[in-house]
């Protein structure tokens, strides 16, 4: 979190020792805003509500130890990848291995040097930007892995509906039968030589060679000629 | 030497060189013994700010007796997790302070008493109350 009005990064330091306290305090209070807390509680409350960049954590405290603060801490999501630095004395080896073990970032010992502690949280702020730009890339990524991949699934059933249109086309076309080019025809009876040197009806070979199909009616000409010719029959 | 070189070139205020110059014109002062109290460390670790040294030195005046006198009464009792965790705390206040003797002291008692052993942490309280007072008396010569 960002202190709106100078914009500093924000360091709380829980710690029920009023002389570390102070101490880090006044290492820390010109580049960095500063949040207390002196019990695990405390801290689980101020955490309710803030999000601070980065906290230092005592870890032998009453009530509530360290561990338990911390384990609390990275059950929240918004904070579980915030850099948590443990206080401890120099010569705690047993306490930083546990420490190191449950995935804490670093230490700060006392006695604080003020240059140690300064670097300290420095880099691990600076990493801890690096991580989020990391992830904040890795999500978009991720993202347009997701769109890349909807994209290839609409293109395969696009392309699956191509092929099938295709088939269905070939297969319409293969019934269409069509007449075209120059077809050898009696100028006087009208009948049409095929394929075979045959002389066809021109109904015949029309019906053979399309999807035609003839009703036999008659015309107004020829029924006129027709009628005529079977009324002199009678 | 290096000290007072260092000191120099990091433009220290002049009661850190003061001190350097009392610490290395008495040597024989000096034992293999850890130190009561360190100053030039002290200042060492605060950039050489005189002023809020001099502030902690007062809290802890009125902090290291009182956390002292808290543990000697706890050890009249049986709580052995309480007398650890006002071990660790003096322990980390006498380490911040540079009071090394005392840091020392309340290490021994908060390992007796993270191994159960009442006796033992009982045993050190008048080496522990012993080396408070020295620690206060070098605390304030300096103060």
């Amino acid at each position: 979190m960002k202190n709106e009005s100078s914009n500093k990064k924000t360091v709380l330091i829980i710690d029920d020792e009023p002389l570390s306290v102070k101490i880090l305090s006044h290492q820390l209070e010109n580049e960095y805003s500063i949040i207390l807390a002196d019990s695990g509680r405390e801290a689980l409350e101020v955490i309710s509500h803030t999000t601070p960049d980065i906290i230092l954590l005592d870890l032998v405290m009453p009530e509530m130890d360290g561990y338990e603060v911390y384990k609390a801490i990275r059950m929240i999501r918004t904070l579980d990848s915030i850099p948590v630095l443990f206080i401890t004395v120099l010569s705690d080896a047993e306490c930083e291995a546990q420490g190191l073990e449950m995935g804490a970032n670093d230490y700060v010992h006392k006695p604080f040097i003020a240059d140690l502690v300064r670097l300290r949280i420095k880099n691990h702020l600076a990493f801890s930007q690096e991580r989020g730009l990391l992830l904040k890339r890795s999500e978009e990524l991720e993202e347009l892995n997701v769109k890349l991949h909807d994209e290839i699934a609409q293109r395969e059933i696009i392309q699956k509906a191509k092929k099938e249109l295709i088939v269905k086309l070939e297969a319409t076309l293969a019934q269409v039968k069509q007449l075209e080019g120059i077809i050898p025809i009696c100028m006087y009876c009208h009948k049409i030589r095929d394929d075979k040197d045959v002389w066809n009806q021109l109904v015949q070979y029309i019906s053979d060679h399309t999807e035609a199909k003839f009703s036999h009616g008659i015309c107004p000409e020829c029924a006129t000629t027709q009628y005529e010719i079977i009324g002199n029959m009678k | 030497l290096r000290a007072l070189e260092s000191a120099c070139k990091t433009q220290y205020k002049r009661g850190k060189i003061t001190v350097i110059l009392e610490k290395n014109l008495h040597p024989g002062d000096q034992t293999d013994a850890p130190m009561l109290f360190d100053k030039v460390e002290l200042l060492d670790h605060f950039d050489g700010d005189e002023e809020f040294a001099q502030s902690i030195l007062d809290d802890a005046l009125t902090e290291i007796p009182k956390e002292v006198e808290g543990l000697i009464a706890l050890c009249g009792g049986e709580d052995l997790q309480a007398i650890r965790l006002l071990a660790h705390t003096i322990k980390g206040m006498a380490a911040n302070l540079c009071t090394n003797a005392l840091r020392d002291i309340a290490l021994k008692i908060e390992t007796a008493a993270k191994n159960d052993d009442l006796e033992s942490a009982r045993g050190l309280l008048p080496k522990l109350e012993q080396t408070t007072r020295m620690t206060l008396g070098e605390i304030r010569k300096l103060t």
